[in-house]
């Protein structure tokens, strides 16, 4: 675990925060206004199998608390009346080195009080919890189910979206589109270990209803895939000496993708709940189609909020990609304070039918596994 | 008979400090809803004023309100959440962590205790806060008492 490098990470964060905190009023930049927000995560995890589980958490029998410990910082300046600057900065370990990156950086116009226009990085809306998934104080997990936010794995779009905020009697509706394109580094297609994505002409639009107790959504995502062999780019450099273009060979040129989500969370009383369900279709030569769904259940008892939720993978046909699994969390949330909570886990996971489901590879001791996390979340 | 005095004397006091406890638990006084003086607006609801604590909404009778909250750390406004928001402070903080880190909107400005909401109220013809009903004055308008 390279903690030198979150350090320095988290102390670049903090020297511009306070440069920035020392803006002061219109004469630098002529911000009017500057705010300054973030969250922590600090987790650890262990699971009784040795196969790692999950591409980002990557849990396997060794406990690790830096896999997803993590400290973001976002900076809101208002330049003028209706123009907001703002950009976000996540260190993190992707995938064995601290990093400082900057998540999102946009700029938001809000032309009146029903609609607005970002530009930049922004973040997918593709899921319920997809816009704050890295802030675990907004959800009961300790990390969302890999059976519906394990099947896309573009975080952010560079491009522009449009929102609107209609009124409607009692309640929102909030109408979303998304237009850009998408890189990201990854395992999941290619010959020798690590490919590159390239999601040309991202599309996306969403729909979502909220009323007091309830929310409903509904998203589609469609785009091209070009996915490249980086690492098989990196070998032929080695080898072909006096060739070294560096260019990545392209495995797959314009895959179809198409991504359908459906969510709902509702609260009544002491109880509360969530459930989605996604169907994702990728178009030749890979063809394949998956779905994913999970309910969660959580039931507030003072500062303790129990919750458990089942979760399903299922894919039709045969293909590289598919994943198949079930499993159960069983968890509890704690409110330490207003703004800190602390959150235990236990998954059990299973059922993955031929396919290794959201593990790295096929675990080869055994095809289940159970994990528990605990984790300190906490926004300031 | 002195002896088994002494012997409950510690259940008395531990009587005593709950009946203690729960009077100053339910000595929390009302709240009242205030606004500027000149707002036309003479009565509000809790349903509407939840959405514009929550940010859902700008308007209450077609007229436009800015909210502004107590700090954390006083007391009325965890009363305020439970009554009127149907949230704990917690619960509220995860909302508004929702909105803040996925660029959809900022909470409401946190104003440090009684006399400073009634001031700022007093002196912005928008602005809607919440006081404890013994702390109201003519300087502001009560729209709704929170019991």
């Amino acid at each position: 675990m390279d903690m030198k490098k979150l350090w320095s990470a988290i102390g670049g964060m903090l020297l511009l925060l306070a440069s920035a905190s020392s803006v002061s009023g219109p004469s630098v930049l002529a911000l009017s206004e500057l705010k300054i927000s973030g969250f922590m995560s600090a987790v650890g995890s262990i699971s009784n199998n040795e196969t790692s589980y999950s591409r980002t958490a990557q849990i396997n029998d060794e406990i690790d608390f830096g896999r997803e410990t993590m400290l973001g910082l976002q900076i809101d300046a208002k330049l003028m009346d209706k123009l907001i600057f703002t950009t976000q900065l996540l260190a993190d370990r992707d995938p064995d080195n601290y990093s400082l990156q900057a998540d999102w950086i946009f700029a938001k116009y809000t032309f009146n009080q029903v609609s607005s226009i970002k530009a930049g990085r922004i973040r997918s809306p593709v899921f319920m919890v997809s816009e704050f998934i890295e802030v675990g104080i907004t959800y009961p997990w300790v990390r969302p189910p890999a059976e519906v936010y394990g099947l896309l794995p573009l975080n952010s779009v560079n491009g522009v979206e449009f929102r609107m905020n209609v009124p409607v009697l009692d309640s929102n509706l909030y109408l979303q589109g998304v237009m850009g394109n998408s890189e990201l580094d990854t395992s999941l297609v290619s010959i020798s270990g690590k490919s590159r994505i390239s999601a040309n002409k991202v599309l996306g639009v969403n729909a979502l209803w909220s009323t007091d107790n309830h929310n409903f959504r509904i998203g589609y995502i469609i785009s091209r895939l070009d996915i490249f062999d980086t690492a098989l780019a990196t070998l032929q450099n080695l080898f072909a000496a006096g060739d070294l273009s560096g260019t990545a060979p392209l495995l797959i040129e314009a895959l179809r993708f198409e991504f359908i989500t459906l969510g709902m969370d509702f609260s009544f009383g002491n109880i509360s709940g969530m459930l989605e369900h996604v169907r994702r279709k990728v178009g030749e030569p890979i063809n394949a189609k998956q779905y994913g769904s999970y309910l969660m259940l959580q039931y507030a008892l003072g500062k303790y909020h129990p919750h458990i939720t089942y979760a399903i993978a299922d894919s039709i046909g045969f293909s590289s990609i598919n994943a198949d699994q079930k499993s159960v969390t069983v968890g509890v949330k704690y409110e330490l304070s207003y703004s800190a909570v602390l959150k235990l886990d236990y998954l059990h996971i299973g059922s993955l039918k031929e396919t290794p489901g959201f593990f790295l590879s096929a675990p080869t001791e055994k095809d289940s596994a159970s994990i528990v996390s605990v984790a300190l979340d906490l926004v300031f | 008979m002195n002896n088994i005095e002494k012997n409950k004397l510690p259940l008395v006091l531990f009587l005593l400090c709950g009946v203690l406890f729960f009077s100053i638990d339910t000595a929390i006084a009302d709240i009242a809803i205030i606004v500027h003086p000149d707002n036309i607006v003479d009565e509000v609801d809790t349903e509407n004023l939840m959405r514009l604590y929550l940010g859902k909404r700008s308007q209450i009778a077609g007229v436009e309100f800015i909210p502004v909250d107590q700090t954390a750390y006083q007391p009325i406004r965890e009363d305020f959440y439970k009554k009127v928001v149907n949230k704990s402070l917690a619960q509220a903080k995860a909302y508004w962590s929702r909105m803040v880190f996925s660029g959809k909107g900022a909470p409401p400005t946190s104003l440090e205790g009684a006399i400073e909401m009634k001031e700022w109220v007093s002196k912005t013809p928008l602005g809607v806060g919440y006081i404890d009903t013994r702390e109201v004055d003519d300087s502001v308008k009560v729209v709704l008492v929170v019991k």
